[in-house]
């Protein structure tokens, strides 16, 4: 797929923060489409000793897809949490197809480069941590959407505030109670 | 953990066990209160609870951030944290032949455990390097196969020695080690407060190692102080040779699994060119090792880093400036200590031109040593021209030892590369011995010709050079096909001998080398625009072919290439502001676009180009001022705008600018005394004032030219084997005869366009082919002849005419329009007027003369017609079609009489 041009993701990006949910809506395979694609370029470029870092990832996307003068800052928030489910979306499905393939299982399979497969197989914390967040988010739907932005998209305190639209005061106190309750959840699935 | 009771979201230990989402808030309530409570208050707190069911959540939850730390806050540190249970080894475990004794290190690719041999009855104990999971074993163990008995030859009393290595029953490769009991580097010179010679002496240990190592062609590639160990006898230990290389694959896709797979690998000691992807040579050690001393004498890591993140490690050692040692420490005298010397050294090894470090681990080593014996060090003035000065000062035969030396090294190495080369289908193992040699052959080609290239006489050496390295490079190319990697230092090659090729003067063999990095190129930014490396190799090929086809006539697809160039390099610079070598490069196509455009009559057009290259090169100086080559351009550019400007007869302009020009050339020379470059552009800056003052100030003129001759013997007496000094020499030695002509000094003309001839005639016997040469050559006899006229030897005269008439005839038909043969006619035809002015020629002779002077000047006028109609306008030398124009009217003036 050619890479959209940046003129269209940040029209969409407008409508989409004026209230035009469809808006966003048709963004979401333009993102994902582009964090693959970076994904793949990402690895090639960077070589030795370096670390997967989605958070990276989606600030390249970010980059190339968005003309940043036009975007103000809730924009760019919005962005990110697109881009956080797609990420989160992007390492977790590979995961399970890599550990159904292990079983011999016929996985479903998603065209993902071999190393972001194995930046996800690598971490079976990553599926636990997966498999907490859905819990939490039949609890406490906020709290998982915050982890998303924060963990997947890799945003601050202050833009995840933007993006929940409320204070970064309070983002701090419910990182701490995710944080806290997520590594009950792990560590308590890991002991069961 | 024991919180299995009380409220748990739904999961899969209690099946969807329906948690309202009321209760939850007041969890999360209580424990967002429990938290502003001080710990000691906490019990007091949760009693205050009466809900036993809250309160078990909330204790459950301050439980768990007691543990989380700093869980989930970095996610590199969550993605790379390997489900450690998942390959942890218990005591009395054995993998293959060795029993676990415990644990004693974990990182980045695996957990190292003491264990001992299982089957043998005396104890020796060794450390087991565990590589984790989710590496491609395969890889692993093939590379290992193909290393293992390199490493394991490997014998040096501070080297870690490669025991043995293999899979465990899991699948998991694994290394053994001998096991050195010790600390880390810079821990132990901390711990033993060790003064900075002490830590110097200690260093030069490691530094034995390394290059002990390089000796035998392994490149450790992953240098930290973490892989240097201290044994409590203070005998440093290095750990993990070639280890690196085995787990990261060389080259190509392969590399991309590895990158996830060595996450923990701190790049913080990796030399940029390992950050930019390219091969890591035994230079890349030196700049680890550079790292390394960094650390060891600062107590300091080389980068300020915010959050340490690995985007931010490599853009911090591919971008930034490193800080001095000294100004990183703390106390005053050990800044003192550092200052100088150390900081020097420090920095050399960490230059992120590989050709600007310590050329070996061993040079490296011996500047250390040249410190604390007191005698002065190498890495002084960041300049390779320091280097060479130095060099040469020392002993001139030692600049041709080295030659020796160096061509020794080279026929070696490609001797080498090829028999490994054929060796290649064969044996998988030679193919990698091929690699490591072709990035020896590499470093050792460029790294020897740089430090060579500013010392006159290395003419010789270098074509030498050219020669052998063009066979090389042709040969790898063949191989090439699908490797990224290797196509890309075949362009950086190619356009290297390009440059080479360039200063010999070759400029037919210039473009064919710049060509095939073009062509290299092109195809890698097609096969993927992203590439930003690939469009700024693009970018530099397009500038140095636009330059080169400028300079070569071809003005028209000269600059169309050079457009090419600065639109890339424009986009380039705007993507990386700080980047000094990109607005370098930049700069440097402006002053070709302006050099052709002024070629092409834009004046407008060149001296805009002309005074932003000049604003970007004076910024750079600012920033930079000890660097040299900055300094240089920003004389060029100075020199272009000078010369622009007489060109659009701006001539007092010029000559003020031109002037400006001179004293920064002469301040850079008078610098860096034997550097060639230099005094040959000084020669220029002087021909450019001689031709400026020409129609106000022959005598001035006369002056400056002059002074372009004296420079220009000194560059031959220097390099008798260059031919382009040479000519250049003639060339000022034939304007020096014309300048004393105009002020009728015909003696002194005399000698000087002998000399000239002389000069022509020594590069026409080096370069037979050279045509231009042989015109001048032939110009300059019939200044002879007009001279002798003028002075009254008459039959000499006559006999030079008529020897130079049989050349031009001879040498007729070879390039229809060259200029210099109309050049050639037009000194015969004054020859000619001469003799007819003569005293002592009768009015016959005198009218013979006449009509054979008309002849020639007709001949030249009909040279200059061809020209014409092939290139069209011919720009300044209408003048001088004119000029001779007018001469035709003379003779048919003086014969009509």
């Amino acid at each position: 797929m050619a890479t959209p041009a940046k003129g269209e993701v940040t029209q969409w990006l407008v409508a989409g923060s004026a209230g035009d949910a469809d808006a966003l809506e048709s963004l979401l395979p333009l993102v994902y489409e582009e964090l693959h694609r970076q994904a793949v370029g990402f690895f090639r470029r960077e070589r030795a000793g370096h670390t997967l870092q989605p958070t990276a990832l989606v600030s390249e996307v970010y980059l190339r897809l968005v003309n940043q003068h036009e975007v103000s800052w809730q924009n760019r928030a919005h962005f990110f949490g697109i881009a956080a489910q797609m990420m989160r979306r992007i390492l977790v499905s590979h995961a399970r197809g890599r550990e159904a393939k292990k079983r011999g299982g016929a996985a479903e399979h998603i065209s993902l480069p071999e190393e972001l497969m194995a930046a996800s197989e690598r971490d079976p914390n990553l599926l636990a941590l997966d498999d907490a967040l859905t819990r939490l988010e039949t609890l406490d739907p906020e709290k998982s959407r915050m982890v998303e932005l924060r963990f997947f998209s890799g945003l601050s305190v202050e833009e995840t505030a933007e993006v929940m639209k409320v204070s970064p005061r309070t983002i701090d106190r419910q990182w701490q109670t995710a944080k806290a309750w997520l590594h009950r959840e792990i560590g308590a699935s890991k002991a069961a | 953990m024991a919180d299995g009771q009380g409220l748990v979201a739904p999961g899969n230990r209690r099946e969807q066990s329906g948690v309202i989402p009321e209760r939850w808030k007041q969890v999360e309530a209580l424990f967002e209160q429990a938290l502003e409570v001080p710990t000691a208050e906490r019990p007091h707190f949760l009693q205050g609870i009466g809900d036993d069911e809250l309160r078990g959540e909330v204790e459950s939850l301050l439980h768990a951030h007691g543990q989380a730390g700093a869980f989930l806050d970095e996610p590199e540190h969550f993605f790379s944290s390997e489900g450690l249970e998942e390959d942890a080894f218990l005591p009395g475990q054995i993998i293959d032949r060795y029993r676990i004794i415990r644990e004693i290190g974990r990182g980045g690719m695996g957990a190292v455990f003491l264990a001992e041999r299982a089957d043998q009855e005396f104890k020796m104990q060794v450390a087991v390097k565990l590589i984790k999971r989710g590496m491609d074993t395969d890889q692993v163990l093939r590379r290992f196969q193909h290393e293992r008995q390199i490493l394991a030859s490997l014998e040096h009393p501070n080297i870690a020695r490669l025991l043995d290595g293999g899979t465990t029953d899991d699948g998991l490769p694994y290394f053994v080690m001998e096991y050195i009991k010790g600390e880390r580097i810079d821990h132990y010179a901390e711990q033993h407060r060790l003064s900075i010679t002490e830590r110097l002496e200690l260093f030069r240990q490691v530094c034995g190692a390394v290059s002990y190592a390089h000796q035998n062609l392994v490149v450790h590639r992953d240098l930290k102080p973490s892989n240097i160990l201290v044994t409590p006898e203070g005998t440093p230990k290095l750990l993990d040779f070639g280890i690196a290389k085995i787990i990261q694959s060389g080259d190509g896709m392969e590399a991309l699994a590895t990158i996830t797979a060595m996450p923990a690998m701190t790049p913080e000691y990796a030399s940029p060119e390992q950050i930019e992807g390219t091969h890591a040579t035994t230079l890349s050690d030196v700049y680890s090792l550079g790292a390394v001393l960094y650390q060891l004498l600062s107590s300091h890591r080389p980068y300020r880093l915010q959050n340490r993140s690995p985007q931010e490690i490599a853009k911090a050692i591919t971008a930034t400036q490193i800080e001095k040692p000294s100004a990183r420490v703390a106390r005053a005298e050990d800044a003192r200590r550092l200052r100088g010397d150390l900081d020097n050294i420090v920095l050399m090894a960490m230059r992120r031109d590989t050709a600007r470090r310590y050329r070996s681990v061993e040079q490296f080593s011996e500047d250390i040593r040249r410190h604390l014996t007191g005698r002065p060090v190498i890495a002084r003035a960041d300049t390779l021209s320091y280097r060479a000065e130095k060099f040469w000062q020392r002993n001139k035969l030692a600049v041709s030892a080295a030659a020796l030396l160096f061509l020794t090294l080279v026929g070696g190495i490609v001797a080498t590369a090829s028999q490994a080369h054929r060796a290649r289908t064969e044996q998988a193992r030679a193919e990698r011995r091929f690699n490591e040699v072709r990035k020896l052959a590499h470093s050792v080609l460029f790294d020897y010709h740089d430090a060579i290239k500013a010392l006159p006489g290395a003419t010789k050496v270098r074509e030498l050079l050219v020669r052998d390295a063009l066979n090389y490079l042709d040969s790898l190319a063949g191989e090439a096909h699908g490797d990224r990697a290797l196509q890309r230092e075949l362009a950086a090659a190619y356009e290297r001998v390009g440059d080479v090729r360039q200063t010999l003067g070759d400029m037919a063999g210039t473009l064919e080398s710049q060509m095939k990095a073009l062509r290299i190129r092109e195809a890698l930014v097609a096969t993927d625009p992203s590439d930003l490396q690939a469009r700024r190799g693009l970018a530099s090929s397009y500038r140095k072919i636009g330059d080169r086809l400028g300079a070569t006539g071809n003005v028209g697809s000269g600059l169309e290439h050079l457009r090419k160039a600065l639109s890339l390099f424009l986009e380039l610079t705007r993507a990386e502001p700080a980047d000094a070598d990109l607005r370098n490069e930049l700069a440097e196509t402006r002053l070709s676009l302006a050099s052709d455009l002024g070629g092409g009559s834009d004046f407008a057009g060149a001296l805009e180009q002309g005074r932003a290259a000049l604003a970007t090169w004076e910024q750079l100086v600012a920033i930079n001022p000890r660097e040299s080559w900055y300094r240089y351009k920003l004389w060029w550019s100075q020199m272009s705008i000078a010369y622009t400007l007489w060109l659009t007869d701006d001539v007092a302009n010029a000559i003020a600018a031109n002037a400006k020009a001179l004293a920064l050339g002469e301040a850079l020379l008078a610098q860096n005394p034997l550097n060639a470059d230099y005094r040959r552009s000084l020669v220029i800056n002087y021909q450019n004032g001689g031709d400026m003052r020409q129609k106000i100030d022959k005598r001035g003129a006369l002056e400056f030219v002059r002074r372009a001759v004296e420079l220009g013997e000194e560059l031959v007496a220097a390099d008798p084997a260059n031919g382009t000094a040479r000519k250049d020499l003639a060339y000022n030695d034939k304007r020096v005869a014309d300048f004393l002509v105009e002020l009728n000094e015909h003696s002194e003309a005399l000698r000087h366009f002998r000399q000239a001839n002389e000069s022509y005639q020594r590069v026409i016997k080096d370069a037979p082919e050279d045509l231009s040469s042989r015109f001048y050559a032939a110009t300059c006899r019939a200044g002879v002849a007009r001279m002798q006229a003028c002075l009254g030897e008459i039959e000499p005269a006559l006999e030079e005419c008529d020897n130079v008439i049989a050349f031009l005839r001879e040498t007729s038909g070879d390039q229809p329009g060259h200029l210099g043969k109309a050049q050639a006619h037009e000194y015969l035809g004054y020859a000619y007027v001469a003799l007819a002015a003569s005293p002592q020629a009768s009015a016959d002779a005198s009218r013979k003369y006449t009509t054979a002077a008309r002849e020639m000047f007709r001949q030249s006028q009909s040279i200059i017609d061809e020209a014409r109609r092939r290139d069209g306008d011919l720009g300044q030398n209408e003048n001088w079609a004119r000029e001779i124009a007018a001469e035709i009217a003379k003779c048919d003036a003086a014969l009509k009489k």
